[in-house]
């Protein structure tokens, strides 16, 4: 089992810290929400486990080794990172094609994904057809094609329907309980709630909160939908303001 | 289950084929090379006397380089395009050692580069019989002169090929990248030459056309002018290699 770890990671871009000196550790078998406003640093966090974006300083490890220094990263880590890493004139299942024989995975594979994600019916039509939650789907199984350890997902839900925040409910549940570690970003907390066994929020690259949602609603409980909403904004915009 | 350089080359070969871009490219190649040796022909820029010439022949002949302005730009999409289109991200995901990616763009951009080079030979030598035969003159499609012209353009077509995944690795923006490749082109390596003529004929647009048997006062010889356009080739390429470290951010 692979976990996630942050060793203090800062980093800048110029004189912007995305993120400061984070430390944190993702285990498997859990579904962890990464919670933060836009421009919170989830995504330039992300970007750092999958060594696409180099830490200032301090060290992003899966399964305590740099994502660089992976001898199958394909199998450690599946990665979505937003719904437009596709070429609109290339097919769902010739992207899968490119990543499948890039690292090496067996083409049978391909068909797999495609059955796991429902989108077989639509796997040869020009990606530029698609709906937004059909690229969501096919960025999941482009992730899932080397039956990663790790799933990270950066915004998932963006630009679900209901039917397909449901769906994807019920799959981050199904991959986390194979004991798999799945680290989902989000900037709402309703979205999660429901799903993750543990939230991490982050606000202007800081971690402001680390625990389950009972923690974070204090007293009032996780039933409270009020009390959750204003704990998660005051962790928020409400430091910032 | 991992990355090895001849599975990175098949799915940059995959990219390259799955998308119908690269086939409008290859086959628009074929067209301006056909359209501009038409033009000079029969605009009578080359007067029909001079078309037997040895530097009449190698005029025309010589359009054929000019499909190399359009395998610099799919030079170009195969590394800028990643960006543009965020696949960069998977591509960087499956092989984080990004000069090994590098190498397999440089690989596929050969092939590519190959066939484009053949269809711009092809288009050339086609085009050159046609209207020989239209107006008269005798063409002999075997004679020396006419194989270096057509062996150097294709030549030339492959090399802007690979020149281009060089300049998209080292500029990002796809657009901004071809667009500063055309204003170089046009424009920057013209005043150059005009500016310091013994400077130009080093150029690589200038190699390239000198590479495709272009005639021209003080231009160095066709091989070395090849050698010097591959020279261009390596350094921009180590360049795109020491650039492929910056932060993927797009």
């Amino acid at each position: 089992m692979t976990d996630i770890t942050f060793d203090r990671v800062t980093k800048r871009f110029g004189a912007v810290t995305a993120v400061d000196d984070l430390t944190l550790q993702i285990r498997p078998g859990a579904v962890t929400a990464f919670l933060g406003p836009n421009g919170a640093g989830k995504t330039t966090t992300m970007r750092m486990v999958l060594g696409l974006v180099a830490p200032s300083s301090g060290r992003a490890l899966i399964g305590g080794r740099l994502y660089t220094e992976l001898p199958f990263p394909r199998r450690a880590v599946g990665a979505v990172l937003g719904f437009d890493g596709f070429h609109p004139g290339r097919s769902g299942r010739d992207h899968l094609r490119v990543v499948a024989m890039a690292a090496g995975i067996a083409r049978s594979r391909i068909g797999e994904v495609l059955e796991l994600v429902e989108l077989t019916g639509a796997a040869d039509r020009r990606v530029g057809t698609y709906s937004l939650g059909m690229r969501q789907r096919l960025g999941l199984a482009a992730a899932l094609l080397g039956d990663p350890e790790v799933l990270i997902a950066d915004e998932p839900a963006n630009g679900l329907d209901p039917e397909g925040i449901a769906w994807l409910r019920r799959f981050l549940r199904a991959t986390a309980d194979e004991g798999r570690t799945v680290l989902v970003s989000s900037q709402l907390l309703a979205e999660v709630a429901r799903t993750a066994d543990r939230i991490v929020v982050i606000s202007e690259g800081r971690l402001r909160f680390d625990g389950d949602l009972t923690g974070l609603a204090g007293p009032a409980g996780p039933g409270d939908a009020d009390a959750l909403e204003s704990a998660f904004l005051r962790l928020t915009i409400g430091e910032a303001a | 289950m991992t990355a090895t350089l001849g599975g990175l080359v098949a799915a940059e070969l995959i990219k390259l084929t799955s998308i119908r871009a690269v086939r409008w490219i290859l086959l628009s190649i074929g067209l301006l090379v056909a359209l501009m040796m038409s033009g000079v022909i029969f605009s009578g820029a080359v007067p029909p006397d001079e078309l037997s010439t040895e530097s009449g022949m190698r005029l025309v002949l010589a359009h054929g380089s000019l499909g190399a302005v359009l395998t610099l730009i799919l030079g170009i999409m195969i590394s800028a395009g990643e960006y543009r289109h965020g696949t960069a991200v998977d591509t960087f995901a499956t092989e984080p050692r990004r000069g090994r990616v590098l190498l397999a763009k440089l690989a596929a951009g050969s092939a590519v580069g190959v066939v484009a080079g053949l269809v711009a030979a092809a288009a050339s030598a086609a085009t050159a019989a046609i209207w020989y035969a239209a107006k008269d003159v005798p063409l002999d499609l075997g004679s020396a002169v006419v194989v270096r012209s057509v062996f150097g353009m294709a030549l030339a077509n492959l090399l802007f090929t690979l020149l281009g995944v060089a300049v998209g690795g080292l500029i990002r923006g796809q657009s901004v990248a071809i667009v500063s490749a055309l204003i170089w082109i046009f424009a920057a390596e013209t005043a150059i030459a005009q500016l310091v003529v013994s400077l130009g004929r080093w150029l690589p647009w200038t190699t390239g056309a000198t590479l495709g048997n272009s005639p021209g006062d003080g231009l160095l010889p066709q091989a070395g002018a090849g050698a010097v356009l591959v020279g261009w080739v390596a350094v921009l390429s180590v360049a795109a290699a020491i650039a492929s470290r910056r932060d993927v951010t797009e």
